[in-house]
């Protein structure tokens, strides 16, 4: 395991977000212990995804700092985070529509590991190739290697979303409501693969559905209107008076988008 | 299998062949004012369709590069004040040297072009190379010290001399020099950098989040589209034997915009398609005459409806056009036409689509629903 | 890979090849016919004069000659086919039109380009096609004849620097300017006039005290007009055209400028007095010198101006310097095709000696060649003058004839010592 030291692998003091008149986020002080799966509820609005943008690096706080395994990174650039081994997946799948899915996870294992300007051809039996399809198998793509990206189905797409995420060796990986407009089947699949992956990784999963946040989770925290409200384990959260108010009640409405 | 790959290199060499012939064959004008010139164009155009096609950076600059390669090619290789202009610059320096130094240079500019507008993308990024292009351009056609003002050089000569003196040797200078750039930038396409272009191009943000530093492969890729385009500036002065601001003026940024359009955005070889098709019509309209009308005067006119039919017949262009045509033919349907983006079929990144059986849970690249 | 359909392309290009095969391959029983390619700038700022040019060319044939019905002229012996090309007054299309009109329409004699550098250009092409007769369209440009002439381009139009005969002169004797100031486009045209001005100006003891060299199509003289000076100068030399002159007028005008002017060969011309503007009250009193004349009354004249409204319905209201220069050189080329019968065999030798002799009466007065095969011609100086109705005309002060490239100085003067240029000559 970890070092004996408790260094944190997400450490928030603090944080703000503004846009404009808008406060997205405020006064978010949270710690995410290596190893730790932590799940992130909170209604829309809640300031999730926003939450995860500043720790991935897609904009500064406007307050506050953002640690990660000990480093503040409150000023960096994304790749450099990445470097520093944060992975995400996006709400909204951000995937590359005219690669292949093996050209999708070879360009994000390279990302991570370096040789970004080479401009010679990989060999068949390159490393990251070997990776990519290692990969691919682990998120029930193996048999779409070769398929363009813009021809896989939604659940495909969700799978390599999380798989390019993988392939950039994450000590933290972050799950941007990786569920999102998956079938039954593949939800629990991807549950599956969640709970497979090795306790060095770190896990920070916002989702919408309990049912997979709640079976992958240690802890959870629910956000509601760009602050944390509630920090415990699964079964706290549960049985909270407040968050079934705020949350769940919310969540039995419906949400949109 | 076989068949279909025999057959396609049965393609190829009869194409080579012809290529090889033509000048031995062909009158000094159809070699030279047509053919060389077609390729010059036409790799002006590829770097063009190479940045946006591959990087999603469409470029305004590039015929401000290739004109910025010529200048220095003529302020390298021209003897001072022994040269047709009478001009004191020059370094002297033998053609071979000279092109080669002109073109690092113009991939300098180009990546330095890439720096100032690695933060720009669509319509800003467009707007920001056409200024860096006409803004360039003034500066050579007001600065007499350096750039000659709008008399520029004459007097260049390439390492195969006067082209007229020697048409097919030109030729072939040019035709070596095209078939390196097309095959090379074919092979890059395919490279880790060449990925990192199409990510790039299809994701910039999820790039980032990758781990790659955007905005230093846009310097990269901008770098590498001024390298092409210099070595078209470089062909282009030996070609004419003299340079002036008009080779860089707003009508040649057109130019290459419209070449790489009509030839098809998307693929490389629409590039030299797009060339030879803009220099036949370009040379050839002012002789049409339709209905008893001459366009003599009004070549111009046709020029533009040529334009306009072609990029409302085959918007992706004309390779694009041919390759639905293939692609229909050879898959009996059409039924997938745009599963695959054509230009990563077309450099082989992709296998032609194969069509999904129907019942599979199909939902489209472009019709996946986008959360709020 | 795309071999079905990049064939059909292919055929569909060679089918725009064959058109054009076509076109140029003519077609008519007994006399022999001599191709004449006609160049001029159909493009960008010089489309209009372009036009103009090509209405003289075919007014010379149309007059010369007799129209037949497959579009050809009828001359005694031999036929004349014309085919046009437009380029965009760049040197490097006008080079590539001259090309594909020589070596791929095989015609026997080009005649143009329009604008300077492009006749610089055609001139050096000229050296290298010798079996072939170049002769000038309306392009003006000192050094396409003066300096390292080609033996086989021939100018029946005076340059940019002839155009000027007279005016510096009149400037300084009659109007008592004796110290100037100049505005004047960045190219060799302006180089030229600028120069045929100041050959007489500074030889009659005028000085040019500050020049301002501005990019042509320039639209904000904002800076020039405040680096003018304010005393000191007696005029303002204006060698700017079209749109260009009337924007440097308003501006100077609205700054409150005084200065009287002087203008180059295009600065005040018709369509830029009948541009209406306050600028038009400063304009009165403006001298200036050209080859042509609109208010010109010599019977000449006026017989070409009628021929050129009966010709041409949708031409301009007086037939420019454009026209007049392509006109008189195609006058030349006829009467040298007339004087060896259409004979161009030989390299067309005895074809080019006879047009070195050629001497004609033109509507402007005679034409005859010099050594260098340049026009030797004449010259007319007007005054921008308000008529009774209150419009702006320009009227006819004198016309000199029989003016040469050098202005009479003699090619060894020192003002002819070096090509104009932006700083040459000098007299500050």
């Amino acid at each position: 395991m970890a070092a004996g030291a408790p260094v944190p692998a997400l450490r928030l003091q603090g944080v703000g977000r503004r846009f404009g008149a808008l406060q997205a986020l405020h006064d978010v002080s949270m710690e995410v212990a290596a190893g730790e799966r932590r799940a992130i509820l909170g209604p829309n609005g809640a300031g999730k995804t926003t939450l995860f943008n500043v720790v991935a690096g897609d904009f500064p706080p406007t307050s506050g700092s953002v640690e990660l395994f000990g480093t503040d990174v409150t000023r960096l650039a994304p790749y450099a985070r990445t470097r520093l081994g944060v992975c995400r997946t996006y709400q909204t799948s951000q995937l590359f529509m005219g690669l292949t899915v093996a050209q999708s996870l070879f360009l994000a294992i390279r990302g991570a590991s370096g040789g970004r300007f080479s401009p010679l051809r990989p060999k068949p039996d390159d490393r990251s190739r070997v990776r990519a399809a290692e990969i691919a198998e682990a998120v029930g793509l193996a048999a779409d290697l070769q398929t363009a990206v813009g021809s896989l189905s939604h659940g495909q797409q969700r799978q390599l979303e999380v798989g390019m995420a993988l392939a950039g060796s994450p000590r933290l990986l972050m799950l941007d409501e990786p569920a999102a407009g998956l079938s039954r089947a593949e939800r629990i699949t991807l549950t599956d693969l969640i709970k497979r992956l090795p306790r060095d990784i770190t896990v920070v999963i916002v989702e919408h559905d309990m049912d997979v946040a709640l079976a992958v989770a240690d802890r959870v925290t629910v956000m509601a209107e760009g602050t944390p409200l509630v920090e415990g384990d699964p079964e706290e959260i549960q049985s909270n008076r407040t968050v079934q108010d705020i949350y769940l009640g919310h969540a039995v409405g419906g949400r949109h988008g | 299998m076989t068949w279909a790959r025999s057959q396609q290199g049965i393609t190829t060499l009869a194409i080579v062949a012809l290529l090889l012939l033509y000048p031995q064959v062909m009158p000094r004008f159809w070699v030279l004012s047509i053919a060389a010139n077609s390729m010059i164009l036409g790799i002006a155009a590829l770097s063009l369709v190479f940045m946006a096609g591959y990087g999603g950076m469409t470029s305004l600059a590039q015929a401000a590069l290739a004109g910025f390669a010529a200048y220095m090619l003529a302020l390298l290789s021209l003897v001072p004040s022994t040269n047709a202009t009478g001009s004191a610059l020059g370094a002297g320096l033998p053609s071979i040297p000279g092109a080669l130094i002109a073109i690092a240079l113009a991939t300098a500019l180009g990546a330095l072009f890439g720096a100032i507008s690695s933060r720009s993308y669509g319509i800003y990024f467009l707007m920001l190379t056409l200024a860096l292009a006409v803004g360039f351009y003034y500066i050579v056609l007001q600065n007499y010290d350096v750039f000659g003002g709008h008399i520029g050089f004459a007097g260049i000569e390439g390492p195969t001399g006067q082209p007229r003196e020697d048409p097919p040797t030109f030729y072939y200078l040019c035709l070596a020099v095209s078939a390196a750039i097309y095959l090379g930038l074919r092979y890059l396409v395919r490279s880790q950098l060449g990925l990192t272009f199409q990510g790039m191009r299809d994701n910039p943000r999820r790039m980032a989040a990758l781990g790659y530093r955007v905005g230093a492969h846009r310097v990269a890729l901008f770098g590498i589209g001024g390298f092409v385009a210099g070595i078209s500036g470089v062909l282009g002065a030996w070609y004419r034997g003299n340079i002036s601001p008009g080779i860089l003026d707003l009508n040649r940024t057109i130019e290459v915009l419209i070449v790489a359009v009509i030839g098809g955005l998307g693929y490389p070889i629409g590039a030299f398609v797009g060339a030879v098709l803009y220099t036949l019509i370009k040379v050839f309209a002012s002789s049409v005459t339709i209905a008893g009308f001459s366009f003599d005067e009004r070549f111009n006119t046709l020029v533009g409806l040529g334009f306009v039919v072609i990029v409302l017949v085959a918007p992706n262009g004309i390779v694009g056009l041919a390759d639905r045509a293939y692609r229909a033919v050879t898959h009996r349907s059409g039924a997938r036409r745009r599963a695959v983006d054509p230009l990563a079929v077309e450099a082989g990144l992709v296998p032609a689509p194969v069509a999904q059986p129907p019942d599979a849970p199909v939902i489209a690249g472009d019709d996946v629903p986008t959360g709020s | 890979m795309f071999g079905a359909r990049t064939g059909r392309g292919l055929v569909g290009l060679m089918f725009v090849a064959s058109i054009a095969a076509a076109a140029c391959g003519g077609s008519a029983a007994g006399d022999k016919i001599i191709k004449i390619g006609g160049l001029a700038t159909l493009e960008g700022p010089f489309a209009v004069p372009g036009q103009d040019g090509f209405r003289g060319i075919e007014q010379a044939l149309s007059t010369m000659g007799k129209k037949l019905d497959n579009g050809n002229w009828q001359f005694d012996g031999f036929q004349v086919q014309l085919l046009k090309e437009g380029s965009d007054a760049t040197p490097a299309v006008a080079l590539e039109k001259a090309k594909k009109l020589i070596e791929q329409n095989n015609v026997d004699i080009l005649i143009g380009p329009l604008s300077g550098d492009e006749g610089l250009a055609i001139k050096d092409y000229a050296k290298t096609v010798p079996d072939k007769t170049f002769v000038n369209g309306s392009s003006a440009a000192q050094d396409t004849t003066f300096r390292a002439p080609a033996p086989n381009f021939f100018r029946f139009s005076t340059d940019g620097a002839q155009w000027m005969a007279g005016l510096g002169k009149y400037a300084f004797d009659k109007k008592g300017y004796k110290n100037v100031a100049l505005v004047a486009e960045d190219y060799s045209f302006p180089y030229t006039q600028v120069g045929g001005f100041m050959y007489e100006f500074c030889a009659a003891g005028g000085h040019v005290v500050q020049k301002n060299w501005v990019p042509l199509g320039t639209k904000d003289y904002s800076s020039v007009v405040s680096n003018l000076p304010t005393s000191g100068i007696d005029a303002i030399y204006v060698a700017l055209g079209g749109s260009d002159a009337v924007n440097f007028f308003t501006q100077y005008n609205q700054a409150g400028g005084k200065a009287k002017f002087i203008g180059g060969s295009i600065t005040v011309d018709q369509s830029v007095l009948a541009t209406k503007g306050a600028f038009q009250d400063i304009l009165a009193g403006t001298i200036a010198a050209g080859p042509t004349a609109d208010t010109a009354t010599d019977k000449a004249w006026l017989d070409y101006v009628a021929e050129y409204h009966k010709e041409f319905k949708d031409g301009l209201p007086f037939p420019g310097l454009f026209a007049l220069s392509y006109y008189n050189e195609t006058v030349g080329v006829i009467k040298g095709l007339q004087a060896v019968k259409g004979d161009l065999s030989g390299k067309q030798a005895s074809f080019m000696a006879a047009l070195a002799k050629v001497e004609f009466d033109g509507p402007t007065g005679h034409v005859k060649l010099d050594a260098n095969r340049q026009a030797i011609s004449s010259n007319y100086v007007t005054e921008v003058q308000k008529a009774a109705d209150g419009s702006l005309q320009n009227n006819v002060i004198t016309k000199a004839d029989n003016v040469d490239q050098t202005l009479g100085l003699g090619a060894s003067s020192p003002y002819l010592a070096q090509p104009v240029s932006r700083d040459f000559p000098a007299c500050p």
